[in-house]
């Protein structure tokens, strides 16, 4: 714990990180950081949230089907939620779920307003596409090159490639005002279909996050939340095609090109 | 091998707390019904962030076992696992409880079956626990039971000893003063055993009492020799 404790100064050493074991591994991490860089990110966080409803032209957008406002994580963006986007916290997230250190990441802020509906279950195991000729110690998607989900070239000069989502940290901030029964908490599931099984609640609260290695046993989606909005910052980690279908076989949702 | 202690309720605050502290002197093996106890167990492993692998087998960890308790082929499943993984069971703790404040009396006329269940919960369960492990495995251990200072211990509470009236805590604290009387039967009962029975009765936790101040009476109990002993736990003292 030394050694990772040190090389992130921003970590707080009092910080509680558990392994769980169902219905699927997973960590949960409270006090995540130290009270002065989990403040940074909460004002940069609501920065870009009261914006939302302060301009004509919001960073947060919906999606269809889906009652969040998001904003996709860029290399800018990346550099204002340090450290959660920085190599040596990909580093960290990587060596806890055992998995080969990429570069490539994506991710995103979520705002979820008070009484949105809850999402739908899913396991985020999926084809996600970058460009090959972008390189760094860290990859953001660069979406003017090719789309993340199908790999469709939007330039000439694009040379999508496939990898596969390997690893999902949700990081719960901004979420002062919630309470048990405020719902927003990220449900856990042993299967595809919402009710069967243990349903396990992560609550969002400010400085906690949860990370779970993605897989065709990882569902998961947002409760409603009645009672509050719920804030988050997103990371997803990313594998080759071929050490996700080592592990996983054709389990994996391969989106391509249509 | 290190004696084990058999906790219910070890998801509620002290449930969790006496896990945490008894697993430096026991083996334990945490009942719990549906949210996970705050303790390290083979279904939560504190995270290396030095990048070590998880390993749930480890020391110091508390064994887990999911079950209704007010469901008897639960209770008699959870005996049968506790035995079959330490082979033995030295120390029952029931902490788990129903702590609901129903109301009124003059109003459960029009009320669901609340009360019915948390009778069964605190009193009925706790005893028939105790019941199945006697039969599955101190019925004739005789010896090893005295050698081994086994005994019971009912969490109840200080208003199973007084009446606070006003609050709606009736049937709460009916339950509580019906399971110190259990208590003190099954002392008489498992006396020819060489099992102890007692119980301990603190004020709200940790609001008047420190939760660490219920433990640390728990381990007391735990080590003494005396039976039949319903023990209140008040802020700076401890009376039977």
């Amino acid at each position: 714990m030394i050694s990772t404790m040190e090389s992130i100064e921003e970590l707080d050493p009092d910080g509680q990180w558990w392994v769980h074991e169902r219905p699927f591994r997973h960590i949960r991490a409270q006090n995540v950081l130290r009270k002065e860089a989990y403040a940074q990110l909460e004002a940069a966080f609501a920065k870009i949230r009261d914006g939302t409803t302060a301009t004509d032209k919001p960073q947060l957008q919906t999606r269809q089907g889906y009652d969040a406002l998001m904003v996709a994580m860029t290399k800018q963006l990346a550099a204002e939620f340090a450290p959660l986007f920085d190599h040596r916290w990909i580093a960290l997230l990587a060596r806890l779920l055992d998995l080969p250190l990429l570069p490539q990441v994506d991710g995103g802020l979520h705002h979820i307003p008070m009484g949105s509906r809850s999402g739908w279950v899913h396991n985020d195991y999926c084809s996600a596409w970058f460009d090959a000729g972008t390189e760094g110690d860290v990859v953001l998607p660069d979406r003017t090159k090719c789309d993340y989900f199908t790999g469709r070239p939007k330039a000439d000069a694009a040379r999508p490639r496939e990898f596969i989502r390997a690893g999902t940290m949700i990081f719960y901030l901004d979420n002062g005002d919630w309470r048990p029964g405020a719902g927003g908490e990220t449900g856990l599931y042993p299967t595809a279909r919402a009710g069967i099984g243990t349903v396990t609640g992560i609550p969002p609260v400010s400085n906690s996050l949860l990370l779970f290695r993605c897989s065709p046993h990882s569902y998961h989606r947002l409760i409603a939340n009645p009672g509050c909005a719920r804030n988050s910052i997103i990371l997803w980690l990313h594998e080759t095609v071929q050490h996700a279908t080592g592990v996983w076989g054709n389990a994996v949702t391969r989106r391509k090109v249509t | 091998m290190r004696p084990v202690c058999v906790i219910t309720g070890s998801a509620g605050s002290l449930g969790s707390a006496l896990s945490r502290t008894l697993l430096a002197t026991h083996e334990v093996a945490a009942i719990y019904r549906q949210n996970l106890p705050d303790v390290a167990s083979q279904l939560r492993t504190p995270a290396d962030l030095s990048g070590e692998p998880p390993n749930p087998g480890s020391r110091n960890q508390a064994y887990c076992i999911q079950g209704d308790l007010t469901n008897d082929a639960d209770t008699r499943r959870i005996v049968e696992v506790v035995l079959a993984r330490f082979g033995r069971i030295d120390v029952v703790i029931n902490s788990a409880a129903d702590i609901r404040y129903h109301g009124n009396l003059l109003d459960i006329g029009f009320d669901s079956d609340a009360v019915e269940r948390q009778l069964v919960t605190n009193c009925v369960a706790p005893m028939k626990l105790v019941s199945v492990i006697f039969h599955e495995f101190w019925k004739h251990e005789g010896r090893a039971n005295a050698q081994n200072n086994r005994c019971v211990v009912n969490i109840s509470s200080v208003s199973g000893l007084y009446v606070f009236p006003s609050v709606g805590q009736s049937f709460y604290s009916a339950s509580k003063a019906a399971l110190n009387f259990l208590t003190v039967h099954l002392a008489y009962e498992l006396s020819p055993y060489s099992v102890r029975s007692n119980a301990v009765c603190p004020v709200r936790f940790p609001e008047s009492v420190p939760t660490e101040k219920v433990v640390s009476t728990v381990q007391e109990v735990i080590a003494s020799h005396g039976t039949g002993e319903v023990v209140e736990v008040r802020r700076n003292s401890s009376s039977r």
